[in-house]
């Protein structure tokens, strides 16, 4: 049965650049650089589609190998709703680079543990 | 505790409590306004700034640090920061066991609510989109961060002024005439100097840190702050000798593009380009092609982690500023006149 995925949560955020993709995980601070087949795919995901499903002749497994990547990733997960039917055109493989080179700039704002007590907000003590 | 509305509650918050507290003390605005005894106008390109405060100098820093230049076409921005260690007022308390702002901001994205906490200085900002309203809380004469005094209001200026359409860059500007480039690139690219050096040479600019970005009507930059940072060696190299004891907390001198160069200051650029500069250690400059890939990277992660509470919205305008241009690597000689020749000659003769 044809699956359809989603984004996890509004940390996955994705921009495309003539035909190919980059994807930012605001949380971990990885980045994402896909290939023009791939942001096919992805593009086909966002949509609804099950492009494991309609993918072209000989390009299935490579495209369901693609979304295991971005599940692996935690890019997308599951979605209970049916897909929608969208049409898919590659030629090559999809492919997906990750970076964290930037992962400083991108997480610069970590989870704040806070003490009650002291009235306002504080870091907690270092042990 | 945790019921009152006035200064002298305190507000206890926690995630699921966030907006409705936050709102009942934003409801008390117009009363808290009438209470503070400095205030400033000044115009962020777009709009007016109407600020008021309790902390002393706050509001002449504003009135000195932001741009003051441009067309206001958008509705007023009325914002309040108030010291909370005055006539012991302990402001919000966050009654959760973490504060985790991404959620937060997840939680208030479709709102008109805008929330940042900074916690090692107890610090937070306050925003309602809608009502175009904002209160910052302090905490004593060291309350505010490090950052602050060289861009005052920066998050609400990003939240107030922000649209589909228009929003905060992180980014240098330079300009020959109204044409100019986006420069981008985290700390340590050259990115500043290449500003000052420019300045310093007859070169325009809207801005060094921060700018607005405007689509509406074709995408033009405009000014929101006159202030810059240079580390004194970036200083020296160009000829600038800074007074002793001037650094920031970073050990940068801080100062106002006016103070360089009272023409350079602009209230508009065109951009033609974006430029990712680098430090090469070659004796002359050197452009060549980058992509918009390139150019989002450079722009986004810098801008996420330096304007919050709205995080989506920076990847979003970043991603439209990098399609909308060309981009191109400038790998910088360690001449700084050279440097700001290879820029002028861009801006007129176009690519190489």
């Amino acid at each position: 049965m044809p699956q359809r995925f989603k984004t996890p949560n509004e940390n996955i955020v994705y921009e495309q650049f003539d035909k190919d993709l980059v994807i930012l995980n605001l949380e971990s601070g990885q980045y994402f650089g896909v290939n023009e087949a791939g942001a096919a795919v992805w593009l086909n995901l966002m949509d609804g589609g099950a492009p494991d499903d309609i993918a072209p002749t000989g390009m299935a497994a490579l495209v369901a190998g693609f979304i295991e990547q971005l599940l692996g990733f935690g890019l997308i997960e599951a979605d209970a709703a049916p897909p929608t039917a969208h049409a898919l055109e590659i030629t090559t493989a999809p492919t997906i680079e990750v970076f964290d080179d930037l992962s400083d700039l991108i997480i610069a704002d970590p989870i704040h543990d806070v003490d009650i007590e002291a009235g306002w907000p504080t870091m907690p003590e270092q042990d | 505790m945790g019921t009152g509305t006035g200064l002298t509650d305190r507000h206890d918050v926690g995630a699921a409590t966030l907006g409705r507290v936050t709102r009942r003390v934003l409801d008390q605005f117009d009363d808290l306004w009438s209470d503070m005894p400095e205030a400033c106008s000044v115009t962020a390109s777009v709009a007016r700034i109407h600020c008021r405060s309790d902390v002393p100098g706050y509001a002449a820093n504003v009135a000195r640090t932001l741009a003051n230049t441009g067309h206001p076409s958008d509705p007023d921005i009325r914002l309040l920061v108030i010291d909370c260690d005055r006539d012991g007022r302990p402001g919000f308390c966050w009654t959760d066991r973490h504060f985790n702002e991404r959620a937060i901001e997840a939680a208030t994205y479709e709102q008109p609510l805008r929330v940042h906490y900074y916690s090692p200085k107890r610090f937070w900002q306050i925003y309602d989109r809608a009502n175009r309203i904002g209160i910052q809380f302090s905490h004593g004469a060291e309350g505010l961060p490090d950052w602050d005094s060289g861009s005052p209001l920066r998050n609400f200026l990003h939240w107030g002024l922000g649209s589909g359409d228009t929003g905060l860059i992180h980014a240098g500007t330079l300009a020959h005439g109204k044409s100019g480039v986006i420069l981008a690139g985290a700390g340590g690219s050259g990115k500043s100097g290449t500003v000052l050096s420019g300045v310093m040479r007859g070169l325009m600019t809207v801005g060094d840190d921060y700018v607005l970005a405007d689509f509406r009507g074709g995408l033009k930059l405009r000014p929101l702050f006159r202030s810059m940072k240079q580390d004194p060696g970036g200083l020296a190299r160009i000829g600038i000798e800074p007074a002793q004891g001037r650094t920031n907390w970073q050990n940068k001198v801080q100062f106002l593009i006016d103070d360089l160069n009272s023409e350079a200051f602009v209230d508009e650029i065109t951009p033609r380009a974006i430029l990712l500069p680098r430090i090469s250690g070659d004796g002359r400059s050197r452009i060549s092609p980058g992509s918009a890939q390139q150019a989002f990277l450079a722009l986004a992660p810098s801008g996420v982690s330096q304007i919050h509470g709205d995080r989506r919205s920076t990847v979003a305008l970043a991603g439209r500023v990098a399609r909308s241009l060309p981009c191109w690597h400038l790998s910088l000689g360690t001449d700084p006149a050279e440097v700001t020749r290879t820029i002028r000659r861009f801006l007129t003769d176009g690519a190489p």
